[in-house]
């Protein structure tokens, strides 16, 4: 099987961004659905969304308030916030447009559904009246697609890289609302602690992982077992460690895969030798610090290794 | 019953596709113009916005360039489809075969003996200073003797019904996914139609075109490896490219992702490595196809692209150089050379053409320019053109100046009239006029498009077809005589 390592990059590309716009969707409706179950003190600030994605300074030169209204605008309706949900679908699409030739026409139509969708309705999603209903097409959209990806692919070059893409993004998504989540929660302190279960089982819902995790756990939840379950589940498709054996698989079939293969490898120790349950919010986020830059290392050795054509 | 939005027209100065003089349905037509009777106003558009947003949905689009800026717009179509019987496309088909063929005998002679010029039935200097005579392509003769293995040729069918080629389309044609995506959309919106009708299938387009790009391939051992290479997704046919690449299973490549080695084989990058590459069905101009033997500026290109395929080691589909034929002096030889090299009559009507280079004829253009159309001999798309009887005084003056000041440049025929079909327009039926584009692939074997994409001037009156500005388009269908 053939595959151009320029459409190799822009299908690895498509798949984060689709990830992406998913993961901000799932993040900011679970998010919303939290502010309204917690009286005013007992729980985060809007900008705790804005921190999750390290865009507090990007932020802060286009609006003076951390308000609802703005941080929903920044993360739903502008085009030109490289973490709003319309910039994510664009990207999406234009990767679409330039890798048709290796993908089904159902991924082409959806995608392309999806970005009309969007273009046509996000401006209104700011409100929270409009919002949920914009936020659940844009996961049910998201989902669909992938959906299409598992079932209208050959098991070949194009699905690896799409699912590499896809298990890079989610794995740097779950590590950061990881860290923002037990950053944010740590600071209300005993303000917080009635409603802490309720807070964690927030961050488990942004990630569609509660019920597996109840299933696992019980109904408690509490910051190590959530880390826990979010980093180092064998089970739960979602977690990180399960990422990375994903990533182990899709690695070995690919030529002159050996760089990234020792790298993934790597990082699966490190997560596997890390002792939540020991760790205190500052080793937690130390630790996360650490495993994101791991991440970082994997996509340049990905890109190094087959995104490379003679030109550059 | 809903009153219809069938208001038969009477058309006495053009031919109609669908209608007779007095206004009644041609035989083939007679369901298609029955049902549209039978449906009201507003079930028409409610089918029109359905097939407006299955366009949109499917994403078929065309760029245009505005300002400056890329904008991506939705293909424009009509809903009515043009329905033309068998029999008659029999004849038409026939005769593309037989242009073809002469076309690329013509192009093949020029590169090489130059027998038809040294006869002089075709001036040399018309061929040899023309801008489309590329010298690195002399003493290559490309497999099959063929070069150009896509052409999509201009018809148009004058008062009388009879067809005739407008120009030949040689170099990179485009239009022939939209020609598919039509017959999609159709499906969809006007499936009663279908019932009725035995309609030539158009669909296995992209098969025909991978064998025919296959039959080229220089290594006959091993399945050919094809590639579509485009000049990228700004150009405004690059749904086109995408669509033909995906239709035939073959990769699109832009310029970036070929190169070719010391061993002059076309190699392109993959994640497993360089894979050598047999056959490319470019779509980019031949200046901007090698910098190594055309324009040395061109990002787009290849470098050394010309020196594989003049080695044999890569086929290129138009070859480059094909553009000598695709010029609208030599369009007016085309005659001339079905009976030089075939020794046959042309089955296809050409227009009448004056060639300013001539004196005789330059005289007769300029006095009579409100009669004519005059045509640059070397732009495509509609530009540059004056339609006589439709510009004004200082517009003949302009054009006069200009066929002066460089006569080999332009050619003139006189206006002739563009058939029109029913076209559903705001909320009523009118008659609108169009042209048609079959294309015509040349390898081991010649074949003919079914049909082809028909393109109609949206405008009341114009005769203006090109997307570029403000053309539509239509469903082709070629039917059989007795269902």
């Amino acid at each position: 099987m053939i595959l151009l390592s320029r459409v190799a990059e822009r299908l690895y590309w498509l798949a984060r961004y689709l990830e992406r716009a998913q993961a901000t969707a799932r993040l900011t409706k679970s998010f919303t659905h939290l502010i309204m179950d917690l009286p005013i003190g007992q729980s985060p600030a809007w900008d705790v969304l804005i921190q999750t994605f390290d865009a507090e300074e990007a932020f802060g030169q286009r609006y003076n308030a951390n308000s609802e209204t703005n941080v929903m605008r920044y993360l739903l309706a502008l085009d030109d916030s490289t973490t709003s949900i319309p910039y994510s679908v664009l990207n999406a699409r234009e990767n679409v447009r330039t890798t048709r030739g290796v993908l089904s026409d159902d991924i082409w139509e959806h995608v392309n559904e999806l970005y009309l969708y969007v273009q046509e309705h996000a401006s209104q999603s700011v409100a929270r009246r409009n919002r949920y209903e914009f936020l659940d097409e844009v996961i049910e959209r998201t989902q669909l697609i992938f959906s299409a990806f598992q079932h209208s692919l050959n098991r070949d070059h194009v699905h690896r890289f799409i699912t590499m893409g896809r298990v890079i993004e989610r794995a740097d998504m779950a590590t950061r609302i990881l860290d923002t989540g037990a950053k944010a929660i740590h600071k209300l302190g005993q303000n917080a602690k009635s409603v802490e279960s309720l807070l964690w089982g927030n961050v488990l819902e942004s990630q569609l992982a509660l019920s597996a995790y109840r299933r696992s756990f019980g109904p408690v939840i509490d910051r190590n077992t959530t880390a826990t379950f979010l980093l180092q589940s064998l089970k739960f498709p979602n977690s990180v460690a399960f990422g990375l054996n994903d990533m182990i698989e899709l690695l070995a079939p690919l030529p002159t895969s050996q760089p990234a293969l020792r790298t993934v490898r790597a990082a699966n120790k490190e997560l596997d030798r890390f002792n939540v349950a020991q760790a205190s919010v500052e080793q937690l986020h130390e630790f996360i610090d650490t495993f994101q830059l791991r991440i970082i290392e994997i996509d340049a050795i990905i890109r190094q290794t087959w995104f490379n054509t003679g030109s550059e | 019953m809903a009153t219809s939005s069938w208001q038969p027209y009477q058309q006495d100065e053009h031919y109609d596709e669908l209608l007779t003089k007095k206004g009644h349905s041609r035989p083939a037509a007679k369901r298609a113009v029955q049902f549209l009777r039978n449906t009201s106003p507003e079930a028409l558009l409610q089918r029109r916005a359905a097939a407006d947003l299955t366009i949109k949905e499917m994403g078929v689009s065309f760029t245009v360039y505005s300002d400056g800026e890329n904008i991506d717009r939705a293909w424009p179509f009509d809903l009515i489809p043009r329905i033309v019987p068998a029999s008659i496309w029999q004849g038409v088909s026939k005769g593309l075969m037989q242009r073809n063929k002469a076309l690329n005998l013509f192009i093949d002679d020029v590169y090489n003996k130059q027998r038809i010029l040294r006869d002089g039935i075709v001036p040399a200097e018309t061929v040899l200073e023309s801008p489309n005579f590329k010298k690195p392509c002399v003493g290559h003769s490309p497999k099959h003797g063929v070069w150009a293995n896509i052409c999509g040729s201009d018809l148009i069918r004058d008062r009388d019904g009879q067809f005739y080629v407008l120009e030949d389309n040689l170099r990179v044609p485009s239009g022939v996914s939209y020609m598919l995506e039509n017959r999609e959309v159709t499906k969809r919106v006007l499936p009663e139609l279908f019932e009725h009708y035995s309609i030539r299938p158009v669909d296995d387009y992209p098969t025909k075109l991978f064998r025919m790009l296959a039959s080229l391939s220089p290594r006959t051992t091993t399945k050919p490896c094809v590639v579509v290479l485009t000049p990228g997704i700004f150009n405004s046919a690059y749904f086109e490219h995408a669509y033909l690449a995906q239709g035939m299973g073959a990769e699109l490549v832009e310029g970036a992702d070929l190169s070719v080695d010391d061993d002059d084989f076309v190699y392109m990058y993959t994640v497993e490595g360089p894979v050598r590459v047999d056959v490319i069905y470019r779509r980019i101009d031949d200046d901007f196809m090698d910098p190594e033997a055309f324009r040395e500026d061109s990002a787009l290109g290849v470098p050394g692209l010309t020196r594989a395929w003049r080695a044999g080691k890569v086929a290129i589909a138009n070859a480059p150089g094909s553009g000598v034929a695709d010029d609208k002096v030599v369009y007016a030889f085309v005659p001339e050379m079905i009976r030089y090299y075939l020794k046959e009559e042309p089955l296809l009507a050409s227009v009448p053409t004056y060639l300013c280079m001539h004196e005789a004829d330059r005289e007769y253009v300029l006095n009579n320019l409100e009669k004519l159309v005059v045509k640059p001999a070397n732009e495509s798309g509609g530009y540059g053109l004056m339609v006589g009887p439709h510009a004004d005084a200082k517009t003949h003056r302009k054009f006069a100046k200009l066929i002066q000041e460089n006569p080999r440049n332009y050619i003139a025929q006189p206006t002739l009239s563009l058939s029109t079909a029913p076209t559903f327009v705001d909320h009523t039926i009118e008659p609108r006029h169009l042209d048609l584009r079959p294309f015509i692939l040349q390898g081991a074997d010649t074949w003919v498009t079914p049909g082809g994409l028909t393109r109609v001037a949206m405008r009341k009156g114009s005769l203006v077809v090109n997307s570029s500005q403000g053309g539509g388009s239509k469903d082709t269908w070629i039917v059989e005589d007795t269902p």
